[in-house]
């Protein structure tokens, strides 16, 4: 804590600086949609003059302080239109901007927007707009958020059936999954194919792989900010979206017109009910699994006056998986009914006040709830009626983990200074932990009695405060400072932990088309993602540190280059250095049965790369083209004898393309093309002989008499993945509606890649799962 | 009227094949794949115990993908070192002790003088055309010495358990221990004589459960882990503790208890194999055999085992 007050005091005397300097005056305010009044994060406010400029925060709101040469600003932002303002005054100013939706071209895509906006960006950030996103060509015509992510370099996915976004060679539980600024611990739907996110009801997401802001914490790799759409405050607009397995709609307006406006959208898969004539042909009556999944988005925001307003906002997803059968031996005369399933769900909540108590200052305060739950069931009922007496044994097995957040955050930010923007803020979480074992013991039902002998649940209880600052000096207009720090307690029941975190981003524009960026974080992370070696399924535990298991600390540097090559073309190259201490893994023979704090181990990881994006931006055919190069790799002293092994996402190649081309004036298509090396998994090469008669002996029959050989961890290298995507989207404009209909073929080629191995009659077989898989989507737009 | 239900139909057909489509697209597809060419290495097979003769099995690695069966290594030649120094060259031949196990299981290499004493320590080298030699060694643990107290019959759900009371030295050294519970065969001479005389016992092992907060809490399965614990949280010189054989296991006879102490790498060995054996969810962690052989795979290790028995009237 001493370390963070003195790195305190010397911001203030830092930003004190700023005051000593001529001064002229200050505008602040909002930039918002003209026709929406929906506030907009991440705008530009540039002043070319000066060559000055800021961001607005995630509530819209932006301070620049100008001198009396500024003449006036340029305000973009990325799916609107550029806006000049002029000023004659000079004097300090409040106002709102209003900028005009730009109509995006058929085909036109874009990953940052103008020239002003690059200026801007930070290294490793990425921003897509949700009008960009519904062009990319997604599995099943569902437009989704965090696929789209995917598709930029450093981002990759699991792959089919696998969940989690996978950064830079770290784990899907690094990723900082933000709505609305809550924590989501589990963004997928149906296993990972969709995220939980309905592009419908987003307003703006940000994702950042590096060079990571003070103000963002909590995860080591990194941070995807999704903010929920305020609701239009003018005008009543609806959105329904008819998909081959799922539909959805969306309505937002005003409830007072310019001062109250609601925001709500639902999405439900019918997925179980199209599989219905599917099952009954294959299981008859016997068998009958359902899977589906929703999501219902709310938010509601109220302008109190001029310096206040206040925004409520609710998610609720949810997975719901069931199985259940009925057989007879009619011989034994012995029935068997059994009822399996496992449900996982997301509710997050968030109560938001933003205040602008002076035109330099912003404050915004927010209470935050997330309550994530995963449980399992099982259910078996035997009924034998041998001997004309009937007798009855029933198993029934419940399982419940999950983790519930309870927070309080504070952020103001402050122009002390022309060339200063300060950020500072606290945050309080509580967090209740309900880590659990999933285990379900099928060997063993004759003799299950005590389920708690299974399954062990207890809830761990912590508290998490934090404390940042961080100032962005604009040096010269060629040369920005973003420097910041951050500081997190964390209190166990036994351990209290507290951890500094030093971030600075350093930026070099020596002319407007190319640009110099070097940056250094340190971040840490409180939490676990307790993920076995193979598939990974939401029964992933999320495990909090605790006396025994260390949080993780990470150290990131990043050193990036962006040039524009042309007035379409656009180039970036990235290179990144990551070194994480205290990840965790599962023992090597981890027996599940045990409590997790003995079954796992802590170790370090390290990731490096370079990533290179050329990016064409405008003309007939837009997209653009994604490389990566990049190695990770994991030591821990109990695992594969102390010797580094590479990580399960250790993906050495990684080429993404992205293509749009108009069709007409009616239709455009859109193609992915993803290539990525295998995943790194551990397989047995080797069997031998147990010719011990030891087992033997006490058991009285030839027992366990053949083992299979691991020489190392993750000694085997799946085949390559890769894939092919095409979607054409049909528009019209129809009398009320703009009606969009999408055809979609995903994996076209029918690329079989695997999914997981396994065994069978002494054969190693790959299993895939989604291979060439059609769509069609229907969307009206009023 | 007619052409609108023609394109109705049309339609259906339509959805129909889509629907089949992406439901095709989704199902599961196999693949066979090759595995990486297997270095072969010998495979060492053996548990000694206290006063009992060597008996080493040799075999050789199979890659997880063959379908070819297990071949004993008939060629090799085995040397045992006995605190370091030679002691004899372990001689291969059949074994008929082993009535359970395959053909493997009737060939092995063993020692004609050489029996394992406490605390001594044993390797083994063992050099056989087209491998690598191996080497293998693991010291021969005290005995710790166990007693059966007392027996009584119990009624525990609906079963009848033979309910054994237990006491067990405790040594003063950190160790790791296996319990087995058999029951005696008598083995009768086949003279034709009317008063036909035992002429020896077989042990027939079986599992039994314990609830003991120092030994563990087992219940009686089958498939169950291998009885391991330890002395770490003894305290005094003797440890009492009860154990409860069912009755279908029990009856008029003798009834047996061994306690094994173990090698540390017999401890590794068989809570690996613990592992392996319960390790056949898809999705839960491999399972690394531990080996102590040097330059291949397998397990050479030692332990001591006391015994005691005790006369089980009817319940």
């Amino acid at each position: 804590m001493k370390a963070f007050a003195f790195f305190l005091l010397i911001f203030l005397l830092w930003s004190a600086l700023g005051y000593t300097q001529n001064t002229s005056f200050t505008i602040s305010g909002y930039v918002q949609g003209n026709t929406s009044g929906e506030r907009l994060p991440g705008a530009v406010v540039y002043c070319p003059k000066t060559s000055n400029g800021t961001q607005t925060n995630p509530y819209g709101f932006f301070t620049l302080m100008l001198t009396p040469e500024s003449k006036g600003i340029e305000v973009s932002h990325i799916g609107f239109q550029t806006k000049w303002i002029e000023f004659n005054q000079t004097h300090d100013t409040s106002f709102i901007v209003g900028l005009a939706k730009r109509d995006i071209e058929i085909g036109e895509i874009i990953v940052s927007a103008q020239k002003e906006t690059k200026l801007m960006k930070r290294t490793g950030q990425h921003q897509l707009a949700p009008s960009q996103i519904e062009k990319i060509p997604m599995v099943l015509g569902e437009t989704d958020l965090m696929k789209a992510y995917q598709m930029l370099p450093g981002v990759q996915s699991g792959i089919e059936g696998t969940s989690g976004m996978v950064v830079r060679g770290s784990d899907p539980g690094q990723n900082l999954i933000l709505l609305d600024g809550v924590p989501v611990y589990n963004a997928n739907h149906l296993f990972g194919l969709f995220s939980v996110f309905d592009s419908d009801a987003i307003k703006s997401s940000t994702l950042i792989k590096g060079a990571f802001p003070a103000r963002y914490g909590g995860r080591v790799s990194s941070v995807l900010d999704v903010r929920m759409k305020e609701g239009n405050n003018q005008e009543i607009k609806g959105i329904v979206s008819i998909g081959l397995i799922s539909s959805k709609i969306m309505l937002e307006g005003p409830i007072v017109k310019g001062k109250t406006s609601f925001m709500v959208s639902a999405r439900r898969t019918y997925l179980d009910l199209l599989s219905l004539p599917y099952q009954r042909v294959l299981y008859g009556k016997n068998a009958l699994w359902k899977y589906s999944f929703q999501d219902l988005n709310f938010k509601i925001n109220h302008i109190v006056n001029s310096n206040n307003r206040l925004y409520f906002s609710i998610y609720n997803g949810s997975d719901a998986y069931s199985y259940k059968s009925k057989y007879s031996d009619t011989e034994k005369k012995i029935e068997t009914e059994e009822k399996n399933g496992f449900n996982w769900g997301n509710l997050t909540s968030t109560l938001r006040w933003n205040w602008q108590p002076g035109k330099r200052f912003f404050c915004n305060t927010t209470l935050i709830y997330s309550d994530y739950t995963f449980n399992t069931n099982k259910y078996t009922k035997v009924t034998d009626r041998l001997d004309s007496i009937n007798t009855t044994s029933v198993l029934n097995l419940k399982f419940k983990s999950g983790i519930k957040d309870f927070g309080i955050c504070v952020d103001f930010d402050y122009a002390p200074a022309q060339n200063h923007q300060l950020r500072f803020g606290a945050l309080f979480t509580y967090h209740q932990f309900f880590p659990g074992v999933n285990i379900v013991d099928f060997n063993n039902f004759g003799s299950i009695i005590k389920a708690d002998t299974i399954s062990k649940n207890h809830a761990l209880n912590n508290n998490e405060t934090a404390l940042y600052i961080e100032d962005e000096w604009t040096i010269t207009p060629q040369w920005v400072l973003q420097a910041g720090l951050r500081s997190t307690a964390f209190s166990t029941d036994k351990k209290k932990y507290l951890t500094v975190e030093p971030r600075f981003f350093l930026k070099f524009t020596p002319n407007e088309n190319n640009s110099f960026g070097l940056a250094y974080s340190r971040t840490s992370q409180n939490i676990h993602l307790l993920t076995n070696s193979s598939v990974g399924f939401p029964t992933d535990q999320w495990v909090p540190i605790t006396a025994n298991v260390k949080p993780i600390l990470a150290h990131q540097a990043n050193l990036s280059y962006n040039q524009e090559l042309s007035s379409t073309f656009n180039f970036s190259a990235e290179l990144f250095f990551k070194q994480m201490k205290n990840v965790i893994e599962y023992s090597e023979n981890a027996n599940l049965k045990k409590d997790w704090q003995d079954i796992i181990v802590q170790g370090n990881g390290t990731a490096y790369g370079a990533e290179f994006l050329l990016n064409k931006e405008k003309g007939k055919l837009t997209g653009w083209i994604a490389y990566t190069i990049s190695k990770s790799d994991r030591k821990f002293d109990e695992i594969n004898e102390g010797i580094t092994f590479p990580y399960k996402y250790d993906r050495r190649h990684d080429i993404k393309i992205v293509v749009m081309y108009p069709l007409g004036k009616r239709a455009d298509l859109g193609i992915n093309w993803v290539f990525t090396t295998g995943n790194a998994v551990t397989l047995p090469t080797e069997r031998i002989f147990s010719a011990t008669s030891f087992e033997n002996q006490f058991y009285g029959y030839d027992y366990s008499s053949e083992l299979y050989i691991y020489d190392r961890k993750n000694n085997f290298r799946m085949p390559n993945y890769h894939r092919l995507d095409v979607t054409i989207n049909f528009h019209k404009k129809l009398k009320y509606f703009n009606r969009t209909l999408s055809l979609g073929i995903y994996n076209i080629y029918a690329q079989q890649n695997a999914l997981y191995y396994d065994f069978i009659d002494g054969k190693l077989r790959s299993n895939s799962f989604v291979t060439f898989l059609p769509s069609i989507n229907y969307v009206l737009r009023y | 009227m007619k052409n609108h239900n023609r394109s109705t139909s049309k339609n259906v057909i339509l959805m129909v094949l889509f629907i089949g489509l992406v439901i095709s697209g989704c199902q599961e597809r196999y693949h066979d794949i090759e595995l990486p060419q297997l270095k072969p290495k010998l495979v060492i097979n053996s548990i000694f115990n206290e006063g009992e003769r060597f008996r080493v099995n040799v075999s050789a690695n199979l890659g997880r993908n063959s379908t070819e069966k297990y071949t004993p290594v008939t060629n090799a030649t085995v040397n045992l070192f006995e605190n370091g120094e030679w002691v004899e060259e372990l001689i291969g031949g059949q074994d008929t002790i082993n009535i359970f196990g395959d053909t493997i299981g009737k060939w092995f290499y063993f020692s004609k003088k050489t029996l394992p004493k406490a605390g001594n320590i044993y390797r083994i080298s063992v050099e056989a055309p087209n491998y690598e030699d191996v080497i293998a060694e693991s010291k021969v643990p005290q005995k710790t010495i166990i007693h059966v107290v007392d027996t009584t019959w119990v009624n525990v759900d609906f079963e009848k358990y033979l309910r054994v009371y237990l006491e067990m030295r405790n040594p003063s050294e950190k160790n790791w221990f296996f319990l087995g519970t058999a029951y005696l065969n008598p083995i009768f001479s086949s003279s034709g004589a009317e008063d036909v005389p035992i002429i020896g016992y077989n042990k027939r092992y079986f599992t039994f459960r314990v609830n003991d907060p120092l030994i563990g809490t087992r219940e009686r399965r089958i498939k169950e882990d291998f009885p391991l614990f330890s002395n770490e949280l003894f305290s005094g010189d003797i440890y009492k503790f009860a154990i409860e054989v069912n009755q279908l296991n029990t009856d008029r006879g003798i009834f047996a208890v061994d306690l094994i102490t173990l090698s540390d790498e017999a401890y590794k060995y068989l809570q690996t194999l613990t592992d392996f054996k319960n390790n056949d969810i898809r999705y839960s962690e491999p399972v690394k055999i531990f080996s102590n052989v040097n330059n291949g795979l397998g397990i050479f290790a030692a332990m001591n085992t006391s015994c005691d028995t005790v006369w089980v009237n009817n319940y």
